[in-house]
């Protein structure tokens, strides 16, 4: 302990910029990871607070796929023996940007499960009975919010309040505030309860309830009671606990969620690269006083961990720091992160998750573990160094780049390693294998790094030493002498180049491919769906007479009435879709994977009930064409052939489209969420789109989308999508540059008295600016050489196993060049810029006036 | 006697072409006694030094030090060995910059296990015998080239070792300070009976020991 706050702590503290450089990286890299951290947590802990706020004391729940209907709710009284049951229907609502959870109990029943307390209710009666409740939602325009949210808006009981229900205006009177506690807690208080009637006329439900809940008697096992309620249900009803629900939500964002936490971890890794990198270059730079330690006696195990104990003394500070600032930055994750997960699953995340000690405890000792770890190397190094290195101060022991057939060798194997790991299939649908392949490439481009480096330095020699001058002669010369310091830097920045570079790659052919699907596949004029409809599947309808006021007007040629809502499938959820197929078939375009011929496809599904399903659920649930899916529908489970498989990019949760005909048969009346709407030729689908909001009215809330605003606004979630990638990789980028700044910096400190002897026969600082400048650009741009290259293979191994097995979507590999091509000029000279400022800040430090005082010691 | 070595071999294999630094050396010291090495740069004194300080094993030969064979010990033996029995002075001082001068001489007591105050005391005890007490709250990179000299020399000192390697100790400094070092060397094996072999290019200092022996391409030569 002694030894390491003497000989490490104090060496830390006599290199500031070091010490701070990396400590700063590894922060910066937890950072990321405890935003990122928080914002999942927050998609999945607010619905799943939320959902055990509202069960209450509900512990079993009757479903249906797409909603009970009320016509069965009469064959479910039998299950009254097990307890009181509990009708709820659910939706959202919003006022201006707020969304509240609507919850539509019946009055009478529902306190059996859930508590209710009124605010000064009764003149300090709090507790209202049922009937009194009943009064006060009596009117179907009535609503009881929170205590919690009225204060916030600065509303009272009496006051008219305007919501948006799916696809109407409604003023809503606040007839009275429930306290904070119970469901009033839920979604921080944005709850409004309404009566179960009112809340189907609103959300557009009519005949039919969400789910019925059971409140168990005292005594009874809820798991005998699932078992015996399930083997009474008929077809197409079943049984589950509340926290079912959860799990669907966490299984349905898990991918995304797995590669949220990749993306996050590239910022961590390239901290770990600067760990290591700082670490490396204290063993090198003090081999001879850890040759003097050994040869006082100190063990080689006692400097391993001296020098691991750097790396803790770098990581425990960074992780800590990180903590406190990836905490701050948690909301803003959250709000990169919303859009996604509310456009592709749905899910609003209604709060920041706090950080936990079950988060930052782990976090901080993986954190600190694998700063060790990536410091095992360069510790391993200095343990070997033999005590003679203090007498004959030569750089024995320390990793020499010219082992060329060994690390070309080593290469090999793992990128032989990698190819056969991007052949294995995910582990709980998760792309672990193809995670591995990536590491392996990142470690066998690591291990050629250093003759990458090798070989350019040749292939520059004559340029560098012939056309740039004295600053280019001194450079190369330094740059040729300090390979095997140099190695390790450009390794380290340039594999995160070359992860940033992929990720840039991936987005810029996910850009491609989906600009080409949507050309292909939206071919309706307008496109028109619920004002609270904010993605695909959840469960927001059009109500009343707005599909035929939009069918009423002249300009419509046809109407493709579609529906999609979240249909629960193999412990996830999947999102169900019917469509009209004949009005597809003449008016529509589509684009299946494994034949051109999308009208013979639909054709055989209209005529055998057969479904077409999209590539994410084919690919997830492995099916193929002629194979069959077996669907939750109200008349129980029903096998469909799947005809054809069709590209999708709108959900990665997998998406099944059945013809309206076959929907009617097996699920019931099509209650439209969205149509496509085809014009007559020669109509303005501007005009007709104001035409159409005109008729509806200001008490309609729905959204009409032209072709043209529609493609706009797929791109703009598109590009909304990726902005946490972009923020995560701006991140990686300045900890790797954090780590060569602390590398050139490093280097041109311990160059101080060769910087003086060149100032004393004659070097001009300009000369030495220039020199540094021009070392920093060759690091540089080197780094970026294996960024690219390494990037190229890292982005297909991303594209064609990572991106399929995560999502299931066929990228075309389309990379950005221009992209590379500015970032090709951009880091070398951000490196060139970085050597020019620290030799400029060391001359000036270190060389005042040329005086022989430095050589004399 | 307190260290023997019979028929010394030692190569440098590191490099494309093999260096025989030592070719057959025969050298024994008697406990108490102060030898110098001579000869020109590359003869093999350092190579000498660096054997029969316990640094590393020769690699042929046999090499005892108070009867423990240091040619067949393996690394934890030898550490064990450098720490207890041997102490150094190297011509550039090797003073470890983050540590005072006090932790210098006390670091090989502490890593004997010895407590820190007892530590501290015995070192600066050593400290004053070399004149360096009041500048022990300074770091090397504070001294001048002699005073970190005569630290060095306490450091090696501190931990009671039987024996002393001296590499070049007065090669980085003035003839005035040089001299200073050499007397302190000469007073200490007088005192304590330490035994030191010392390996120097000056005549001068070589004349302080009581034995000189002189060396030529890995063997000794007569004088």
């Amino acid at each position: 302990m002694h030894l390491w706050l003497t000989f490490i702590l104090r060496y830390l503290r006599q290199e500031p910029f070091r010490a701070l450089s990396t400590l700063v990286g590894i922060a910066l890299g937890i950072t990321v990871i405890i935003a990122i951290a928080l914002a999942k947590e927050s998609s999945v802990a607010g619905f799943q607070e939320a959902m055990n706020q509202v069960a209450g004391r509900a512990a079993l729940e009757i479903s249906a796929p797409g909603g009970l209907p009320e016509n069965r709710i009469a064959e479910l009284a039998e299950f009254e023996k097990y307890g009181p049951l509990c009708p709820m229907v659910t939706g959202e609502a919003m006022t201006g940007d707020l969304t509240l959870q609507i919850l539509g109990v019946d009055i009478l029943r529902d306190q059996e499960v859930r508590d209710y307390e009124l605010v000064d209710f009764g003149g300090g009666r709090t507790q209202p009975s049922p009937t009194q409740f009943l009064a006060l939602l009596n009117d179907p325009s009535a609503v009881i919010l929170t205590e919690k949210l009225a204060k916030r808006r600065g509303w009272k009981v009496g006051d008219t309040v305007p919501l948006m229900f799916a696809d109407q205006k409604q003023d809503m009177r606040i007839a009275a505030l429930l306290m904070d506690q119970g469901a009033a807690r839920a979604m921080e208080g944005n709850v409004a309860l309404m009566d179960i009637a009112a809340a189907q006329w609103r959300l557009g439900k009519l005949g039919r309830i969400d789910r019925m809940e059971i409140r168990l008697r005292d005594g009874l096992n809820v798991d005998d009671v699932e078992k015996q309620i399930a083997a009474k249900l008929s077809p197409g009803l079943n049984v589950a606990r509340p926290s079912r629900r959860g799990s669907e939500v966490e299984k349905m964002l898990s991918a995304y969620h797995f590669n949220l936490t990749l993306l996050s971890g590239i910022a961590f890794l390239a901290g770990l690269y600067v760990i290591y990198n700082s670490v490396s270059l204290a063993v090198i730079g003090r081999r001879v006083e850890i040759g003097m330690l050994r040869t006082l006696g100190v063990s080689r195990a006692h400097v391993a961990w001296l020098f691991l104990g750097e790396a803790a003394a770098l990581a425990i500070p960074g992780c800590l720091l990180g903590l406190l600032v990836g905490q701050g930055l948690g909301h803003q994750a959250v709000k990169l992160t919303q859009l996604t997960t509310t456009t592709l699953y749905g899910q609003q995340p209604v709060f920041l998750a706090p950080l936990t000690f079950a988060t930052a405890v782990p976090v901080t000792l993986v954190g600190v573990l694998l700063a060790m770890l990536a410091a095992l190397r360069p510790a391993l190094e200095a343990a070997r160094l033999a005590p003679v290195t203090a007498v004959r101060n030569a750089p024995e022991g320390v990793s020499q780049p010219h082992r060329t057939k060994r690390r070309v060798m080593i290469a090999l194997g793992l990128s032989a390693a990698g190819f056969l790991a991007c052949k294995l299939p995910t582990i709980g649908g998760l792309p672990i294998f193809g995670v591995v392949a990536s590491l392996l490439a990142v470690a066998a481009a690591s291990s050629v790094a250093p003759l990458i480096l090798q070989g350019n330095l040749f292939v520059l020699r004559k340029l560098m030493t012939r056309r740039c001058g004295t600053a280019g002669l001194l450079a190369w010369g330094n740059l040729a002498g300090g390979q095997h310091r140099l190695a390790i830097p450009v390794s380290a920045l340039g594999s995160t180049l070359a992860l940033t570079t992929s990720v840039a790659i991936m987005v810029g052919s996910f850009r491609e491919t989906l600009i080409y699907w949507v050309d292909n596949n939206l071919s309706a004029d307008l496109y028109v769906r619920p004002g609270n409809k904010k993605g695909v599947g959840g469960d927001v309808n059009f109500s009343g007479d707005t599909v035929d006021k939009i069918k009423a007007h002249s300009a419509v040629l046809a109407m493709d009435v579609l529906r999609n809502f979240d249909l629960p499938y193999e412990g996830s959820r999947i999102v169900m879709n019917t469509a009209d197929f004949q009005v597809g078939m003449k008016h529509a375009h589509r684009l299946f994977r494994d034949t051109s011929d999308w009208r013979g496809v639909l054709q055989a599904c209209c005529e055998k009930d057969a479904v077409i399903i999209s590539e994410p659920l084919a690919l997830r649930y492995h099916l193929k064409p002629g194979d069959t899916i077996s669907l939750p529908t109200p008349l129980g489970a029903k096998p469909f052939r799947v005809e054809a498989i069709y590209y999708d990019y709108s959900n990665d949760r997998g998406s099944v489209t059945l013809d309206h005909s076959a929907y009617e048969r097996y699920f019931g009346p099509v209650v439209p969420t969205n149509i496509a709407v085809f014009l007559r030729p020669g109509s303005d689908p501007d005009a007709t789109r104001d035409e159409i909001l005109e008729r509806l009215g200001a008490g309609r809330n729905v959204q009409i989308f032209t072709n043209v605003t529609l493609r706009a606004e797929v791109m703009r979630i598109f590009e909304r999508s990726f902005s946490i990638t972009w923020a995560l990789e701006s991140i990686a980028i300045l900890v790797a540059m954090a780590g060569v700044a602390a590398t050139v910096f490093t280097l041109v400190l311990e160059r101080r008295e060769e910087l003086l002897i060149l100032r004393q026969v004659g070097a001009s600082r300009s000369q030495l600016h220039r020199t540094l400048a021009m070392e920093g650009a060759v690091i540089g741009g080197m780094s970026q050489i294996i960024g690219v290259g390494l990037g190229l293979v890292l982005s297909l191994i991303l594209i064609y196993v990572i991106n399929v097995q995560s999502f299931g979507w066929t990228l075309q590999f389309k990379p950005p060049w221009a992209l590379l091509g500015w970032s090709s000029v951009a880091v070398p000279l951000a490196t060139a810029l970085a050597g020019w400022l620290f030799a400029a800040r060391i001359l000036r430090r270190a060389l005042r006036p040329p005086t022989a005082a430095p050589l004399a010691s | 006697m307190l260290l023997t070595a019979h028929q010394l071999h030692h190569t440098y294999s590191g490099t494309q072409t093999p260096v025989q630094a030592l070719r057959g050396v025969d050298l024994e010291l008697e406990a108490g006694s102060f030898t110098a090495l001579m000869g020109p740069s590359g003869c093999g004194k350092s190579t000498l030094l660096q054997l029969c300080g316990a640094m590393e094993p020769p690699t042929q030969g046999e090499l005892t030090l108070q009867g423990v064979p240091l040619h067949s010990a393996g690394d934890e033996a030898l550490t064990r060995l450098r720490r207890e029995k041997v102490g150094f002075v190297f011509q550039s001082f090797n003073l470890l910059p983050t540590l005072t001068v006090m932790e210098n001489v006390a670091l090989p007591l502490r890593l004997a296990g010895r407590k820190y105050a007892e530590a501290e005391q015995a070192a600066r005890q050593w400290l004053e015998r070399v004149e360096m007490d009041r500048r022990r709250s300074h770091f090397p990179s504070q001294l001048s080239g002699g005073e970190r000299q005569r630290v060095a020399i306490a450091r090696a000192l501190a931990h009671q070792p039987v024996l002393v390697i001296a590499d070049e100790p007065t090669g980085n400094l003035d003839s005035a300070n040089g001299q200073r070092v050499v007397e302190l060397l000469q007073s200490v094996n007088r005192e304590t009976e330490v035994t030191i072999l010392l390996a120097t290019h000056d005549p001068a200092v070589a004349a302080a020991a009581g034995r000189q022996l002189r060396m030529k391409d890995g063997q000794f030569v007569s004088l």
